[in-house]
Order: C-alpha cells, then structure tokens, then sequence
C-alpha cells in the first residue's frame, strides 16, 4: 500500500510537473537596430524571465529588408506569430486578410487606455487588428548656437522658438542672411512631401478620409496653400533641397537653426557632442492646434495555417506586456500611448520629453486606406518635384488630387 | 564502336550538366517562364491571379512614368557605356606598358571594383553632399560655385553614373589586360622593324587584334548598365522628383511595394526584350569574328 502511495504522489507530481512546465514557444519578428534593437531585445529577455510558461524568440531583421521577408513570410504561410507593423501601411495588409482580430483577447479596460487617435486606426473593417506600442509624430528642433549667434534671441535670451508657421519663415529667413547658413532643414523624402503636408494641411482644417464618401478626397484648394507654405520656406535656399542623412548632418553641425524630424531622433541628439539643441511641437497656423504627422509602431499576429489558440493568447500576452512598458521604449524617442504610461514618472523622468509630449493627442495619422504605400510615395515625388521648380504650387495640387482619385480605394 | 562512344559521351556530359542545368532550371527558366505567364494577370501576392489579358501593357504603355524610366535608363547608358569601354581600353594599355610600380596601379584600379555596391554608393552620397562632400570642396578651388550634385535633377544622374564609372572601370581593364597580353610580341617587333611608330602599333596591331575582346566589353557594359538599380537607389532615392528612376527601380516598387506583382512582370517582359536585343546583337557580332594570331 505504502508503495502504491509513493508511486502515485511520484506520478502526480510527474504529471503536474509536465503540466506546469507547459511551455508555449512563440516567434518575433522586429525591424529595430541600434538603440530601439536594445531596447526591443531587453523586453524579449525580462519578459521571458518573468513568463516561464512563453518563450519569446526574438529575430532581428534589418529594416530595409523587413517587409519584403514579412511579405514571404506571410504568402509561404511561415510567419512569426508576433510581428512589428507600422499603423500607416496596416489597411494595405489588413485588407489582405494576413491579420488576425484579437479584440477577444484583450480586456477592455486595456484598450480604453489608449489615445484616441492611435487605437483607431489599429482597426480595420471594426476589427482590432493590432496593437499599437507607441506613436512617433513630426516633432520641430531648434539648433540653440546658431540661433544665439544669428542673434535670435528674446529679451531674457531664450532662442526665438517659432509658434507659427510665418515667424518659422521669417527667422529663418534671418538666420540665413545673419550667418550665411541655412534657415531650416528637411528631408526631402517622407518628412517633406508626406509628413510635414499632412502637418500644414490638418492645422489648415483639411482632413484626408471623406467619411460620407468613405474615401480620401483632398481639397485642391488647401494643398495649394500647403503647397504656397512649402514653397515659401524653400525660396532664396532658406531650406537646402536634401536627404534625410544631409539635412540631419546640418542640423547637427551648426548649419542650419531648424529643423522637422521625427521623435526618434531624441535616441540620438541628447548624446550628440557639441549639439545644443531643444525641441518642441511643430508650429502653427494661427488659430489652430498644432496638428502634426505621426506614424506609430504596432504589434501585430500574423495569420498562419498552424496558428493555435495558445500561441495566439501567448502572443497576445507578450504585447501587451511591451506595450505596458513603453516607458522603457521612450528611451528611443518614441511617446508612450497609453494616458497612465504617458503620465507615469519614469516616462516623464526622461529627458526634454514635457516638450513635446502634447505631440502625441495632436499626431494626425494616415488615413485607413488601401493604396497607402503607392500614394505616400507619390506625395514624395510630387513634392519634390515643387521645390526642385518642375511643379508650380497649382500643378502640384492638382497632380495630388488626381493620384489620390487613381491610386487609393 | 564509334556510334556507342559517342553515345556515351553524351550520355556522361549531360550527367556533367544536370547538377547545374537542375538549378538553372528551377532558378531561371521557371521563374522566367511564370513572370511572362503572370504579366497577363492582376495579381497583389496574396490572392489568386486574375487573367486580364493584355491590360497591364496597354496600362504600362499609358504610363508617363514608365517612358521616363525608360528614358532614365538608357540616359544612364548613354552616360557611362562610352566612358567605361573607351577608358578601360586606354588604361589598360597603359598598365601594359613597361611603367613603374605598374603592379601597385592595376591593383589600385581594380579595388573599387571589389567593394560592395552599398559601400560604393553611401561613400559617393557623402562625396557629393553640398555642404559637407569632398567634390564641392575641391571644385570650390576653381573657383565653382557649390553644386548640389545628386539634388539637382541636371547633375543627379551624371554624378550616379561617374561613380558608377570609378567602380566598375577595372573590370573592363582586366578584360583589356588579358586581350591585349595574347598579342604575340612578335607582331609589334616586325612592326617596328618596319618603321611604325607606337601610335600606328596601337592603330593598327593592337585595337583590331581584339576586335571580338571590344564587342564582348561594349555588349556586357551595355547589359550592366541597363539594369542600374542600386546606386541610384541609394544615392538619389529615384529623385529628385523621380528624375532618376529606372526601369528596374519601377520593377520593383510596384511589385514589392505596391504589390502589384502582374503590372511588374508585365514591365518586366518589356525590359527582357530590350535586353534580348542586345544579346541577340552581341551574338551576330561576336559570330563575324575573324582574327587569329
């Protein structure tokens, strides 16, 4: 008897041994290198040591490849069962059927954290599809040396910080012809054409999606006006046509007072030698909020035909741990956008991150449509073409208005 | 016996193909074969194709901005083709010759070509940068005025192709090298013998020798040029305001970024003709041959 008891407690303990050493193994698949890589490696390790029931396996892909492989991931039926998507491209694969709803499996007092402007755009057709871990709105730096030596400066000798778009031409316009350098920098690709247009248009009082017609439509009117803006700060060279590395590099050295980049660059200019800078939310046009452009990172559940409900729930959980914890992924510039992470003390004990933090309620996102990937692009090309003097502002305006109507559903 | 050897023969030299032709088939010709296939269909990757039939080249042909790539292309081509094929003749001559450390200068001019094209590229963007770049500093001893080289839809695709030319230049200087090496030192002798000067060596012996070594060198720059993607990519970014966009840039933004995979074979098919054409060429050309030494 006394054996059959042992054997039994042995067995029992066996067999609740197999049950909690349960272990549900999941695949992640990240586009962040650098700091953000850091940052994204060390939530992989704390959570998989706080979680030994889920294992996290983590695989870094370099950025510039990482669509592509989460495009032949998704098509040869293998993709990771958590995965990064930005929010802007989401209805381009959304719409493809590859994102699994997970409203189901996360409570609703979560959710109602969020901001407003971010969680919606995590839907598509009702559905939650994904879930965003923060946003990165168009954010404006001052360089504070060349501001001083240019002379800008208000009677107590704070540099002159613009709050509306004239007086952002205006000084700029004296920070050229009092030291030869430039006024403002931007990269000519996405912040130009995409960002810094949705910024000037929202604060206009346009809006992209048409919810009547349940399609974009853009006023030829107000992107002739944003278009007048653009032009106006790239006249007489105040603003150096340039990429993303170039307008950075004169930013950094001294060589131009302004400049519009996203908040990403807070993981890199705090550290920067010999960078005095500040940073704040865009200007305005007079009379409106200072709407601005903002792209965020989501967390999202590829559909795969092995998919179970414990991976997906494994995977769920995952999520929602980083995205509770984003005060840590703040550290790469990013805004937290949940309101109590946002408040939090460990957020806020960053560094120069009350200066811009309002930019996150006011980050206009891109529109829930299909199409988006081709017609950003096209925002590009069209802007560039205006300050390189090929695209009057109306000619600009109108091949706006016609690309929109031709690429997005 | 004959017969049965030669059967045999052939038998053992396509066992000596199949490793090579199995993956030639499975890697080329397939994918070659479904691309022609799937440019008669609308199709975003993730659903089923659906058969449309010639729309996406009646669509391509309507396009501005695949007549521009096509443009773009072939100014590229126009661009570096006569620079690499005429100067990697001259200086492959004179690395022939009996210079001073001419093991140092063929080395030198090679390397370039053996760097990546992300390294050549991001390091020629630097060197054309306005503000910053080495290019404007030293044309600003001339008394230049700053260029902003790959902003400027005049200098953009120039400056692409000059960097293009210093990295590609040694391949074809190899190519030349080993041409102008089979020569017979014999034939130069007679020659001087005969009173030529080295200018007449050069014209007379030395280019038409080679004949078949240009035609090989023009055929492969002309290919190699046509399907510039990289530097522009990365230098320019297509801009700006997609003055430098090329066919295979336009290939690939609408296939893997807009996913608009039937509208890029179709394009695609239209580019393998043109290249068709140039290899058809080459092998007309290359067929005339006549020389022996």
């Amino acid at each position: 008897m006394k054996k059959f008891v042992v054997l039994f407690v042995i067995l029992s303990v066996m067999f609740l041994g197999t049950l909690s050493a349960k272990n549900v193994e999941i695949t992640f698949w990240t586009l962040f290198s650098g700091g953000e890589g850091h940052i994204m490696t060390q939530f992989v390790e704390d959570f998989n040591a706080a979680h030994p029931e889920i294992t996290v396996k983590a695989q870094k892909i370099d950025w510039l490849e990482y669509y592509n492989k989460l495009l032949t991931g998704l098509i040869s039926g293998q993709p990771p069962d958590v995965a990064i998507m930005h929010l802007s491209v989401l209805p381009d694969y959304a719409s493809k059927g590859v994102l699994t709803p997970v409203k189901d499996y996360v409570p609703k007092a979560f959710l109602d954290e969020y901001l407003p402007n971010i969680i919606e755009r995590a839907h598509y057709d009702g559905e939650l599809v994904a879930l965003p871990l923060d946003t990165h709105p168009l954010v404006f730096y001052y360089n504070k040396k060349v501001l001083e030596s240019a002379g800008l400066v208000d009677a107590n000798g704070n540099p002159k910080v613009p709050q509306t778009w004239d007086e952002y031409i205006a000084w700029g316009q004296d920070v050229q012809s009092a030291t030869g350098d430039y006024g403002a920098s931007i990269d000519k690709f996405g912040m130009l054409g995409e960002r810094w247009f949705i910024a000037l248009y929202n604060q206009l009082g346009g809006s992209f999606y048409n919810e009547e017609a349940g399609k974009v439509i853009i006023d030829p009117d107000l992107a002739e006006e944003v278009y007048e803006i653009i032009n106006v700060s790239f006249a007489g060279e105040m603003t150096p046509v340039t990429d993303y590395d170039g307008g950075e590099a004169l930013f950094i050295n001294d060589k131009a007072a302004y400049h519009l980049n996203g908040v990403w660059a807070m993981a890199v200019y705090p550290d920067t030698e010999g960078l005095d800078f500040g940073v704040t939310q865009v200007p305005a046009i007079e009379g409106s909020k200072p709407y601005t452009w903002g792209d965020s990172h989501s967390i999202i559940f590829p559909r795969s035909p092995n998919q179970s409900k414990d991976k997906l729930e494994a995977a769920v959980t995952f999520a929602k741990w980083v995205v509770e914890h984003s005060y840590e992924w703040a550290n790469a510039g990013h805004l937290p956008v949940l309101t109590d992470v946002l408040e939090s003390e460990e957020f806020l004990a960053l560094p120069m991150r009350e200066d811009y933090l309002d930019a996150a309620a006011n980050a206009v996102l891109a529109p829930s449509v299909i199409g988006w990937l081709e017609f950003r692009e096209e925002m590009w090309e069209i802007c560039q073409k205006l300050v390189i003097g090929e695209f009057t502002e109306e000619e600009a305006a109108q091949e706006l208005v016609n690309k929109a109507n031709s690429i997005l559903q | 016996m004959i017969v049965t050897n030669k059967k045999r023969n052939n038998t053992l030299a396509y066992l000596f193909f199949l490793p090579f032709g199995l993956f030639f088939v499975l890697f080329k010709i397939y994918p070659f074969i479904r691309s022609l296939y799937l440019g008669f269909f609308k199709w975003d990757i993730f659903g089923s194709p659906e058969f449309i039939g010639l729309e996406n080249f009646y669509t391509l042909f309507g396009t501005d901005k695949f007549w521009e790539a096509l443009w773009h292309t072939l100014y590229f081509t126009i661009l570096t083709v006569p620079p690499l094929v005429i100067l990697g003749f001259l200086i492959a001559i004179l690395l022939n010759s009996k210079i001073k450390f001419v093991g140092f200068f063929r080395a030198g001019f090679y390397i370039p070509y053996i760097l990546s094209i992300t390294v050549i590229s991001l390091m020629w963007k630097l060197m054309f940068n306005e503000t910053f770049g080495i290019v404007n500093k030293i044309t600003s001893i001339f008394g230049i005025e700053s260029i902003n080289w790959l902003n400027d839809p005049s200098y953009a695709m120039p400056a692409v192709a000059f960097a293009t030319i210093w990295w590609t230049l040694g391949f074809n200087i190899i190519l030349y090298l080993s041409a102008i090496q089979q020569i017979p030192d014999s034939y130069y002798e007679a020659a001087t013998l005969d009173g030529a000067n080295s200018w007449q060596r050069l014209i007379h012996i030395t280019v038409p020798l080679i004949k078949s070594t240009h035609v090989l060198v023009i055929i492969l720059q002309i290919i190699y040029s046509l399907q510039i993607f990289g530097q522009v990519y990365i230098m320019t970014g297509g801009g700006p305001g997609g003055t430098t966009r090329t066919l295979v840039q336009y290939i690939y933004e609408n296939g893997f970024k807009y996913f608009k995979m039937g509208y890029a074979q179709a394009n695609a098919a239209i580019f393998f003709l043109i290249m068709l054409g140039v290899a058809i060429a080459q092998v007309k050309l290359m067929s005339k041959r006549g020389e022996g030494y």
